[in-house]
Formats: structure tokens, C-alpha cells, sequence
């Protein structure tokens, strides 16, 4: 990780007001509190200990002992017993993060979340210009996360991202987490009779079945994922063409080669992709800005998926 | 101590704030190059007051209030930081709120904005006390941001300081990069996306860019911007100018995308209707369920067709 001196130094200066708070504090648990290694907050401990007051002698060297059972004293803090103010972007990072929570399901304190909001408002010198909107259909998400208490059975008109179609289902929520403010959803689906992700904007309407209490709850365990990545990732390889070079920033591809004529600038490039479904209407959906060149059965899919498509017309 | 090259410059910086924070008067620049560790006192005036300035800006830009103290005769005297301006001063919040701070940087997680909410927090809990133990994780609320863009500090900074910036974009569907130069007004996320809303200085007209499709880096001009308040008008959609209203089959239960869309709306001829830029219309088309079909404007239509003939000959 490389780090610059003023993010390092902002890092010194909120720790040692910190430490001096959370006295006896071991390094382990200091450095998890900051997000850092504990190499990373033990070779800061040792920077600020040799900083201090000009004269810099023993009495006015900033004191902290940390060597001796693993657990830190500040003995001096010399000039930095108090944090400094929150900067603007500290005021915003924190209102985001807030705003987000302020918006997905979940059983935290909202009446927390709002006070603490309004507070970190009044700390703001300017307006917060900067917002995160949820864009989810809030009594859908209401009906799940009350269904998730309850355990309430739902049945929902859902379309699955790798095709265009509206299916219904009946599943049973279990947690919901968000990520980059879509709202995701692990219920229990008694199509696949397993645990299944859903993303909410997809559900185009969704009703509460009664809650059969003759139908046993299965029993499963649900992980949070802190992403939702497939497991089973793919390759393939695809040529750019000069009209859908743009994908290079919106997409997840790696560029492996450019071709550099004028007349034909393309690129290929590597993209990754979990259903070859999805692959497919992916490049359907850039009407011909990109050609799969591998895999091969990739590729005829597309060229079948275009002919049905325009075989209707 | 003798300024020795292994010091480094966040020690130098550490040194100059606390320095400046003891000093009961001023420090003037002499005295800070011969006694402030990691200033050489044998450099000629000329590099130390280099090496002086650039410190000092970077500080300032830190949000750290260095004031400069002027003499009777409006010579600086030297420089001080005012302790209470330096330390937060105002902040009460309680433990319930201190969770939910805490949960608020988790969401940035590993994201643009990560170290700054975790900072953030450590300061407040030194003022208020922190929850002993563990950081605290709620299972049941999990929520992230996975933010990466690098434009988005520099654009978040520019939005505040109101100034004009530069970029290179790249509009969805062309193949030319374009030089854009705009009043940044707002930043904000949706459909997980960032979008920054400003005035585009040659479309004469307010636009919405997304963050990812700026290319290389952000030029945050020293030119004030306008506000959005002094604009003749808003634009919530990028480059609304091209916006066509085309005409779909939809059949029943199929195109659940286009069915999604903001502005999907039923005609009384039993077709329905949206509205959104060509380029946009066209990729949900060609990707939706087969029996999805636009009927009007024959532009469409016939470029709906383009496309599929041009996938199905590059794919043979």
C-alpha cells in the first residue's frame, strides 16, 4: 500500500488522541480500529515517538510505551492530546455512510442514525453536495424486511438477469444486504429448494402468502457476502470495435492487445463472466460494438441469439 | 537534534504542527528551519523557504489552520496554530450514534472514502469515548459502497470549493473522447452509479456525466464555478437533447427490462412507450426477449435491424 505523507500524518494525529482515550489498548486491537496492519501501527507508534517540541529533549519528546506487554500508554502527548476538527471530507464520508443505512433494510437504530446525521450537519461548514439514492421500490423492500422478522412467505414476479422474462416464484426472506445502493435479498426459493440471491429492483411485484406455520422453516445457515461475486467465473475473449470503446471504462474488462491502424482502432480484451447467458445478451445489448472471438460455442450462441431475434421482425 | 536525511517528511510534517501548536508566540521562519526537526539549518534560505512553502500549503490543504502573523509593519512575523481552532470542539454524540458512525464507515469498506470515515470516527471517539472491545459489526445490516473511482476525491473537493474543472469523457455509443470543461454543482450515486451534475461550459446547457466514463484525471481549475441556483436549468438525464420516445411490442411477462424502465408507460393501441437517448433504447432492444419488437420511429427500427445483422455477421 503506498501512502502519502499527508495521509499518514492525518492517521498520526488522530491516533495519538486515540490511544490516549483507549489507554491500555493492545496493538492488535489499535490497529483493526484503524483499519491497518499491525506492522503498519507499530512502525507509527515508533514515528511518533521520536517527534516532539523543538529542543526535543526527553521531556518533550511525545511518550508512549508500548513495548512491554503488547498494550499501549500514552505517558505524554505533548501538543496532540486533542483531535483535530473533522475535515469536510471526513463530515461527507460519514453523512454518505449514513445516508446509505438510512435507506436499506436492516434492524439498526434509525432514530440513532437520523440525530447522528443532523448532528454531523451542523458540523458541516457547507452543505453536503454529495448523496447516495437508493433506488429500489421502498414498499417492496418494506414488505421484505418485514417478511424477514415475520418469516412470512413471499410470492414475487421476479426476472433473473440472464434472461428478459418475468417469472413467478414463492420464497422465503431470510437477510438483505446492499451494495452500490441496490438492495440484495437471500431468501430461501422453493423452485430451487436452496438459498438463492435476488436483487430487489428486479422484483416487479411481490405479495405476502399466509404465513404457514405448518410448513417447517429450513433450516439453513445464510452468510453475508461482503461481495456477491460468482464462484465459478469464465473467460472470454472479445474484439472492441472503434464504437464501443467505451466499455473499457464502465466494464470489467482487461485490455490484452490494441490494434493500432487508424482505420481500424480495435481492441481485444479479456471479460469475465458467470452464466454464459448473461455473456450473450451482454453483447447482444452493444448491437455489434463487440464480437466474441473465444470460446467458440460462445460465439455461435450469439449468432444463434441474433437470427431468433431477428427472425420476429 | 541536527536535521538528519532519515527523518522523513511525514516526521518533518508531525514536527511542524506540533511546533506550531507548543509555540506560545509566533514561530518565525528562521526560527522553524533551525530548530524544527527535519529542516537542514545549513540549506541556503532559498531551498529551505521552498521546501517551508510547499509544507505549509500541504498542511493547509489538510484542513490544519496555520495562520501567518503579520507585525507592525506587515511583515510576517512568523506562524502559529491556534489550538482551539485545531481541535473539534462541538462534538456530543452518544453511544447509540456512535454505532451507527461506526456502521457508516463500514460502508465504505475498502472503498475511495475508507480511511477517511475510519479517521473520522477515531477523532470522535477521542472526544466522546469509544465502545470498548471489538468495532462494532452489525450482521443483520450490511450495506457497501465499492466506490473506486479516483475522480471521485478530487470532483467531491471541487463540488465544495466551487471550482471549474477539466476532463476528457467518452459518451456511451462514441468512439471520440471529448474535452469537457464544467461547474461542478453535485455528486451523487444511483442504480450504483456516480453521476456528477454541473453546467458543460461548451454545450452551454447543465449535464450529467457518469463518474466512470471520465477518462484519465481531473483538472480542478483555480476558476470559480456557478451554482446551480444560477443556472437556467437542471438536467437529471445526460445529454437530454437526443432523446427519442419509441414505440414497443411488449407481450405479457416478457422484456422485463425495458418494463423497468422510468419512463415505461402503456398506449392505448396496446403497445407501450419509453423515452431515453438512442443509444440507449437501441442495447435494451437488442438485448431483450425475442418477442420484444419496436414499432415507431422507423429510425429505430431500422437500426434495431442494423445491429442484429451486423452481431450475426461478425459472429459467423
Amino acid at each position: 500500500m503506498s501512502e502519502s505523507a499527508t495521509e499518514r500524518l492525518t492517521r498520526l494525529l488522530a491516533l495519538v488522541p486515540w490511544l490516549q482515550a483507549n489507554d491500555g489498548i493492545t496493538i492488535g486491537e489499535a490497529a483493526r480500529h484503524f483499519g491497518v496492519s499491525v506492522e503498519q501501527l507499530s512502525t507509527d507508534l515508533w514515528q511518533i515517538i521520536v517527534c516532539g517540541i523543538p529542543g526535543y529533549g526527553p521531556d518533550q519528546l511525545i511518550d508512549i510505551q508500548f513495548w512491554d506487554d503488547d498494550r499501549i500508554h500514552v505517558l505524554n502527548p505533548v501538543a496532540l492530546e486533542q483531535p483535530m476538527h473533522l475535515t469536510p471530507e471526513e463530515v461527507t464520508a460519514l453523512h454518505l455512510g449514513l445516508r446509505v443505512l438510512a435507506q436499506v433494510p436492516g434492524d439498526h437504530d434509525q432514530q440513532a442514525l437520523i440525530s447522528a446525521m443532523v448532528k454531523l450537519e451542523s458540523a458541516a461548514e457547507v452543505p453536503i453536495p454529495v448523496d447516495i439514492e437508493i433506488s429500489e421500490r421502498p414498499d417492496i423492500v418494506a414488505m421484505i424486511t418485514e417478511a424477514i422478522d415475520t418469516g412470512a412467505s413471499v410470492e414475487i414476479d421476479y426476472a433473473a438477469g440472464d434472461d428478459d422474462r418475468v417469472e413467478t416464484r414463492t420464497i422465503q426472506p431470510r437477510t438483505s444486504f446492499t451494495v452500490d445502493g441496490r438492495v440484495y435479498l437471500q431468501a430461501w426459493c422453493s423452485v430451487a429448494a436452496a438459498v438463492r440471491t435476488f436483487r430487489t429492483d428486479r422484483i416487479h411485484r411481490a405479495r405476502v402468502v399466509e404465513s404457514d406455520s405448518a410448513q417447517p422453516r429450513p433450516d439453513i445457515t445464510v452468510d453475508t457476502p461482503l461481495r456477491p461475486e460468482p464462484e465459478n467465473m469464465a473467460t472470454a475473449l472479445v474484439r472492441i470495435h472503434p464504437d464501443a470503446l467505451w466499455v473499457l471504462d464502465t466494464e470489467p474488462v482487461s485490455v490484452v492487445s490494441t490494434n493500432p491502424s487508424t482505420s481500424d482502432a480495435t481492441v481485444e480484451a479479456e471479460i469475465g463472466y458467470a452464466s454464459p447467458q448473461w455473456l450473450v445478451r451482454w453483447v447482444l445489448g452493444l448491437g455489434g460494438g463487440v464480437t466474441v472471438l473465444e470460446p467458440a460455442e460462445l460465439r455461435q450462441s450469439v449468432a444463434e441469439a441474433a437470427r431468433l431475434r431477428r427472425g420476429e421482425g | 537534534m541536527s536535521a538528519s536525511s532519515t527523518v522523513t517528511r511525514t516526521e518533518r510534517l508531525l514536527n511542524l504542527v506540533i511546533a506550531l501548536l507548543a509555540t506560545r508566540s509566533p514561530l518565525s521562519r528562521r526560527s522553524i528551519q533551525t530548530s524544527v526537526a527535519g529542516y537542514d539549518p545549513e540549506a541556503s534560505t532559498a531551498a529551505f523557504e521552498r521546501m517551508f512553502e510547499r509544507d505549509k500549503d500541504e498542511l493547509r490543504s489538510m484542513g490544519i489552520p496555520i495562520e501567518t502573523v503579520l507585525d507592525a509593519h506587515g511583515e510576517v512575523q512568523g506562524y502559529v496554530i491556534d489550538s482551539a481552532q485545531y481541535a473539534s470542539t462541538d462534538i456530543a454524540f452518544d453511544s447509540s450514534e456512535l454505532v451507527m458512525l461506526n456502521l457508516a464507515a463500514l460502508v465504505w469498506d475498502d472503498a475511495v472514502l475508507d480511511a477517511t470515515a475510519t479517521t473520522a470516527v477515531r477523532k470522535i471517539e477521542s472526544i466522546v469515548g469509544s465502545p470498548a472491545g471489538e468495532p462494532v459489526v452489525d450482521a443483520n445490516t450490511f450495506a457497501h459502497v465499492s466506490a473506486r473511482e479516483a475522480a471521485l476525491l478530487p470532483l467531491m473537493r471541487a463540488v465544495r470549493d466551487r471550482r471549474v474543472i477539466r476532463f476528457d469523457y467518452r459518451k456511451p455509443g462514441s468512439a471520440e473522447k471529448t474535452a469537457r470543461t464544467v461547474d461542478p454543482w453535485s455528486l451523487n450515486s444511483q442504480d450504483g452509479h456516480w453521476y456528477l451534475n454541473g453546467w458543460d461550459h461548451e454545450r452551454e446547457g447543465a449535464r450529467l456525466f457518469r463518474v466512470s466514463r471520465i477518462h484519465g484525471s481531473v483538472t480542478v481549475t483555480a476558476t470559480p464555478s456557478s451554482t446551480r441556483a444560477e443556472a437556467t436549468s437542471d438536467s437529471q438525464v445526460e445529454d437530454p437533447d437526443d432523446h427519442v420516445r419509441v414505440r414497443v411490442r411488449v407481450p405479457e411477462r416478457r422484456g422485463a427490462e425495458i418494463r423497468r424502465h422510468r419512463t415505461f408507460a402503456a398506449r392505448d393501441d396496446g403497445t407501450y412507450e419509453i423515452v431515453d437517448s438512442p443509444h440507449r433504447v437501441l442495447s435494451m432492444l437488442w438485448r431483450a426477449d425475442r418477442d420484444v419488437q419496436p414499432v415507431h420511429p422507423p429510425e429505430i427500427v431500422e437500426a434495431f435491424h442494423d445491429g442484429l445483422t451486423r452481431i450475426e455477421a461478425e459472429h459467423r
